[in-house]
């Protein structure tokens, strides 16, 4: 019989049969990456998809690294090294040039510097600012390097010429060798890889095969199989703990079995595997890639084995089996009991023993080994019969009447008591010590349905750690004896499933039942829970449950294995892609053996899974890109997006190589979705996003129970627009405040201004008021009209006439704030006119002020006149001394001037003319009235208003 | 510079800076033969004493070279027409050469039967391509017997064969070669 892993081929690149696999990498994720001559592939699942280079894509790729920031290095055999961060390569260019030789390893160390390895300029060393180089100068032993691994800081090489130990602390370079002189068996050192024994190493040999090395003690521990090894080149190895899987350069893979000190071709791998292997690596769910040329076959090497007759016809019922404490495995192929040592080659040393019975129609159907060192085997017709395996003995029971040409269904024993199921219902069955004799006959008690359990049609017997005995049972459901007290769950209505197939208990002390088509149930103490495919079980239909010490649960059905974790829930699906699709599983055939493997019975195999708690990983969803606008972002770095990069669009992947193609999707944008949407795209496309902050989350998994699947995520905002922001809201109302401020206060100003012009006015109709009374000017301008009327009569009228119409005009402007030049030089017009019947040829007056400038300015009224009144006031008018009085234009100002000739005795005044018309100026305009002495004149200049 | 040239200066350099420490042997004496064994036809030619070569056990360096037209021994005249004009090109490419390190660290120069990986860059038909060739040496009163066979691909070395000949030639070529050293 031939035991085998399962294999699966998958080319690199379906259109490039010619591609040639160089070398394996595992990135931080545990995504794996594959080296070849045309370039370098990432593994999705079962799909190699080939990786961008900038402008070379058909590179030879010689090595694969990556350091703490996750950027991978992609390393040539041109000397030239690419970096990919973000799904985006670019090359590196240090100052001092890549080298000239291929690069052929990588390693950061825990400082975060890269160092690599050459095919002929030794190792280099970059610290994010320049290159170090270590060569034969140096003392490296070697410049041609093959691999590095770091030691506790040490890089250790692997050369030509044997092992370098590289330390560099502060610029100081020291090197340690060794070489065939110190031991190694050959000095071409072409891989590294770690053994199953911590700090011993595998040297992978050019010439020699392999040999154990203790890189501490730097001396070699095993020197077994370079002796007459006869199978050339290793290129790399595996160590999976009992076996260790090489990967030759002309003998395709070759395991070590460390049990039995032999080197053999892998098994069932001549087919499969032709050429060179250049590759062989472990993902972190434990399945072995082997790199053969164009091909990469995953192997089931560290999970399971299948264990068949090379006969594909022969018969190979497995009803039931059995693993004991000494390492033995029974099983019964149809009506035979064989046994076979587990801890030598499994089922090749084994012993095959006959089974008396009724004819050869005995099928067993169960087997118990009990402390006296004898088994019990339970038969289809022939009742229980008691071996013993050294004489080959054996007892069958017939006291017990229940028993006799029985046909068995279950053996569960414990502390002297057997229980044995039958079609007919159960008996227990008391051990003592007089049974170290085989033949020594046993006391029994028979229980029915009558008696509590329910049903006498009973599957399987189990006893949990608490001694209560659990019966599975047709038709009655499940029912458990604790101390002598029967509960049927079933009648107590607690659990309405009727039929149960079997019953098991986790490490954890959880009782589990698999029913025909219900799943599974999980008594806790007080409940069932029950456990279907939303809890990511693969099928309903189970055929055999059973929990080893590592608190996992196995759960087998026709599609494959599921294996739960129990604190978790979590579930690990075996199926097609691990060889476990169709499957004919026998009911309850199955056993954990001492070191906690499983053992499954199967119609025409015998499976072996290897279920370490460690390879239990989930699909672990990653994040690829996230591209928001049109740029695709660094995910590290940037987490805030403008108002206008509301399109964000993800891709996503997931790392499980196990059982790829039955991954799904669900994410979670955690401000847009309410809950987790399921998908089976790998990306996402999210229109118009609203400003916000959103997280995305992304998992995995294989079938539908996605709780116990790491999360991807992501959080990101995208900002508002700025007219949306809170600043540019604030600035707003402050801008506001302040117009309504400006206005407000221009308004109380003109409010104040228009108070002031008011009491001007008001004292202007007092002035001009008092001007009406003014006795003097009354006096002097009566006294004049009695000159004109004496002399001219009719001029007299005119004068007359004159001073009414000053009078008249003084009380019509004295309310209004301006009036026009030319209304103003008409009122000056007349005053003068009165004046100068006086004064006669002694006033003179000279107005120049064109007609247009006349009619578009304004004046606040009187203003002309106040100053030629002031004028007259002030000055000695005499024919001597002449009074002469200008009115004239520049630009915008009114010029009104009188040459200067003061009075001896100035005409009392209250100094309030020229006061006044300042006053009503200012709050006219912002252009202040001048005046003053300017070559004997006395000048002011009024700014003519525009219209107000 | 031919490789050729390069190749020559290259000896004259390693014999010059290990001349004083005199663990520089040279060829005196060398048979070199090749074969093909094609369905039809077989090819073959060998050359005797046409092999220059030095090895310096010291630094364990080494470089040989053999002018492809010392071949000779061919089926027919013809053959060797072909071998110099459509396989190798010897005009263009006159010499096959092999030079690099030894792996092993034995003392050579004590008497005794060693075997030794020599890995360097083998050069046939203006290809370059690294070879690690295992040799077997006898050591004896300071004469070194080389012994060592390897196999040549033509496709490695961008030998394009005619598709009329394509059955005549093997795609591999195996070598033979015996060489006698003695110190400088």
């Amino acid at each position: 019989m031939a035991q085998a892993p399962f294999y699966k081929t998958i080319a690199i690149d379906e259109d490039n049969a010619s591609i040639k696999m160089q070398s394996f990498f595992k990135d931080h994720f545990g995504f794996i990456w594959v080296a070849t001559n045309e370039g370098v592939y990432k593994l999705y699942g079962n799909k190699a998809v080939k990786i961008n280079l900038p402008a070379y894509a058909k590179k030879n790729v010689t090595a694969i690294g990556e350091d703490a920031k996750g950027i991978v290095w992609i390393g040539c055999a041109d000397g030239s090294i690419a970096r990919i961060h973000n799904s985006m390569a670019a090359w590196f260019n240090p100052e001092e040039g890549t080298p000239k030789e291929a690069i052929t390893s990588f390693w950061a160390d825990a400082e975060n510097n890269m160092w690599f390895a050459t095919a002929g300029e030794g190792v280099y060393l970059y610290d994010g600012r320049k290159l170090v180089n270590f060569a034969t100068e140096d003392g490296l032993t070697d410049n041609y390097v093959y691999t590095l691994k770091n030691y506790y800081g040490t890089i250790v090489a692997a050369t030509d010429r044997g092992l370098s130990f590289i330390n560099y602390k502060k610029g100081v370079k020291q090197i340690a060798q060794f070489t065939s002189k110190n031991g190694l068996p050959d000095n071409i050192v072409r891989a590294i890889a770690p053994s199953d024994v911590k700090g011993y190493w595998w040297l992978a040999l050019q010439d020699k095969g392999l040999c154990l090395f203790d890189m501490a003690g730097k001396e070699i521990i095993s020197n077994f199989l370079t002796n007459n090894w006869q199978y050339g080149q290793v290129n790399a190895l595996a160590d999976l703990g009992n076996e260790v899987w090489i990967a030759t350069e002309s003998n395709g893979v070759l395991v070590y079995n460390k049990l039995n000190a032999t080197v053999t071709k892998a098994p069932d791998s001549e087919t499969t595997i032709k050429g060179v292997v250049a590759g062989i690596a472990q993902d972190n769910e434990a399945n072995l890639w082997i790199g053969n040329e164009a091909r990469l076959v995953k192997s089931t090497a560290a999970i399971a084995r299948y264990y068949k007759y090379s006969d594909s016809n022969a018969i190979f019922r497995v009803h039931s089996l059995l693993a004991d404490k000494q390492h033995r495995l029974w099983y019964t192929p149809d009506i035979q009991l064989t046994r076979c040592d587990l801890r030598n080659n499994p089922l090749n040393r084994s012993k095959v023993y006959p089974v008396t019975g009724k004819g050869n129609k005995n099928d067993i159907t169960s087997l118990y080994y009990d402390d006296c060192g004898y088994l019990w085997i339970g038969t289809m017709g022939s009742g229980l019969i008691r071996f013993d395996p050294n004489t080959e003995k054996q007892y069958t029971v017939t006291t017990n009447p229940l028993l006799v040409n029985g046909h068995i269904l279950s053996i569960a024993g414990k502390d002297g008591d057997l229980w044995v199921a039958s079609l007919n219902g159960v008996t227990r069955l008391h051990l003592t010590a007089s049974h170290s004799n085989l033949n020594t006959p046993v006391t029994y008690k028979n229980y029915t349905k009558q008696d509590g359990i329910g049903a006498d049609y009973v599957y399987n017997i189990f006893i949990d750690t608490k001694k209560r005995v659990w019966f599975a049972t047709d038709g009655a459901g499940v029912a458990m004896l604790e101390g002598e007290r029967f509960i049927n769950f079933y009648k107590t209505k607690k659990l309405a499933t009727a039929v149960i197939y079997s019953v098991t208990e986790d490490s954890q002390g959880g009782i589990w039942l698999s029913t025909l088509n219900e799943g599974l149930y999980k008594y806790d103490g007080k409940n069932f829970t029950h456990y279907g495919i939303e809890n990511g079980l693969t099928d309903l239909s189970i055929t055999a449950i059973a929990a080893d010490a590592n608190g996992q649960l196995l759960v087998v059905n026709k599609k494959g294995l599921d294996l739960v974790n129990v604190a978790t829930n979590a579930v690990t699906h075996y199926g097609r892609e691990t060889g476990f699709n169709g499957i004919q599983p026998n009911l309850n055939s199955i056993t954990v053996d001492e070191v906690g493997r499983f053992w499954l019975g199967m119609e025409t195999e015998i499976v072996q899974l290897n279920a370490n708690p460690q390879s239990q990983v989930l699909p672990k969803a990653v994040i690829e890109t996230i591209k928001a606008g049109a740029a695709i972002i660094d995910t590290n770095l940037v987490h805030v997006f403008a108002y206008n990069e509301n399109n964000v669009q993800v891709s996503f992947s997931s790392v499980h190589y196990t059982e790829p193609e039955k991954v799904k999707y669900q994410y979670f944008l955690e401000g847009y979705n309410k809950q987790w949407e399921q998908t089976n795209d790998d990306y996402l496309n999210f229109v118009s996003l609203n400003p916000g902050t959103y997280t995305l989350k992304i998992r995995a998994a294989v079938g539908n129970n996605f709780t116990a699947s790491p999360v991807a995520s992501y959080r990101f905002t995208i900002e508002k627009a700025f007219w949306l922001t809170w600043y540019f809201r604030a600035g707003i109302v402050l801008l506001a405040a302040l117009g309504i401020y400006l206005l407000v206060r221009q308004r109380l100003r003109t409010i104040r201004r228009q108070e002031q012009l008011k009491n001007e006015r008001f004292r202007l109709q007092y002035d001009a008021l008092k001007n009406q009374v003014n006795p003097h000017f009354l006096f002097n301008s009566l006294n004049a009209l009695l000159n004109v009327v004496e002399e001219n009569p009719t001029a007299a009228s005119g004068f007359i006439k004159q001073l009414s119409a000053f009078y008249r005009k003084i009380t019509a402007y004295r309310d209004t704030d301006v009036i026009t030049v030319k209304e103003e030089l008409e009122i000056l017009n007349t005053y003068l006119f009165i004046q100068q019947q006086r004064y006669g040829r002694a006033l003179v007056k000279t107005i120049q002020v064109d007609e247009v400038t006349a009619t578009k300015f304004y004046l606040p009224p009187l203003s002309l006149q106040l100053l030629a009144e002031n004028a007259v006031k002030h000055n000695a008018v005499s024919l001597e001394t002449p009074l002469e009085i200008k009115v004239y234009t520049e630009g915008q100002w009114l010029l009104v001037s009188n040459n200067l000739n003061a009075k001896f005795n100035k005409e009392e005044s209250e100094g309030m003319g020229l006061q006044n018309i300042q006053n009503r100026f200012k709050l006219l305009t912002d252009i202040a009235i001048e005046f003053g002495e300017e070559d004997g004149w006395f000048v002011v200049r009024l700014p003519m208003l525009k219209q107000v | 510079m031919s490789k050729t040239k390069r190749l020559a200066i290259l000896i004259g350099m390693v014999a010059w800076l290990n001349g004083v420490q005199a663990q520089v042997f040279n060829v005196v004496k060398s048979e070199v033969s090749f074969q093909s064994d094609a369905p039809h036809e077989i090819l073959k030619a060998a050359a005797s004493g046409a092999l220059k070569g030095i090895v310096d056990f010291n630094r364990r360096t080494f470089a040989f070279t053999i002018p492809l037209k010392s071949f000779d021994g061919f089926n027919s005249p013809l053959q060797k027409e072909h071998f110099n004009e459509n396989y190798v090109e010897s005009e263009k490419h006159p010499v096959a050469s092999f030079s690099g390190r030894i792996i092993e660290e034995d003392d050579f120069l004590k008497d005794g039967n060693y075997t030794l990986r020599a890995k360097g860059k083998l050069n046939v038909h203006g290809i370059e391509q690294e070879r690690i060739i295992k040799c077997d040496i006898q050591v004896k009163g300071g004469l070194i017997k080389i012994k060592s066979s390897f196999s040549v691909l033509l496709a490695d070395h961008d030998i394009k064969i005619p598709r009329i000949v394509h059955e005549k030639l093997a795609s591999e070529i195996k070598v033979n070669l015996q060489a006698e050293l003695i110190q400088k």
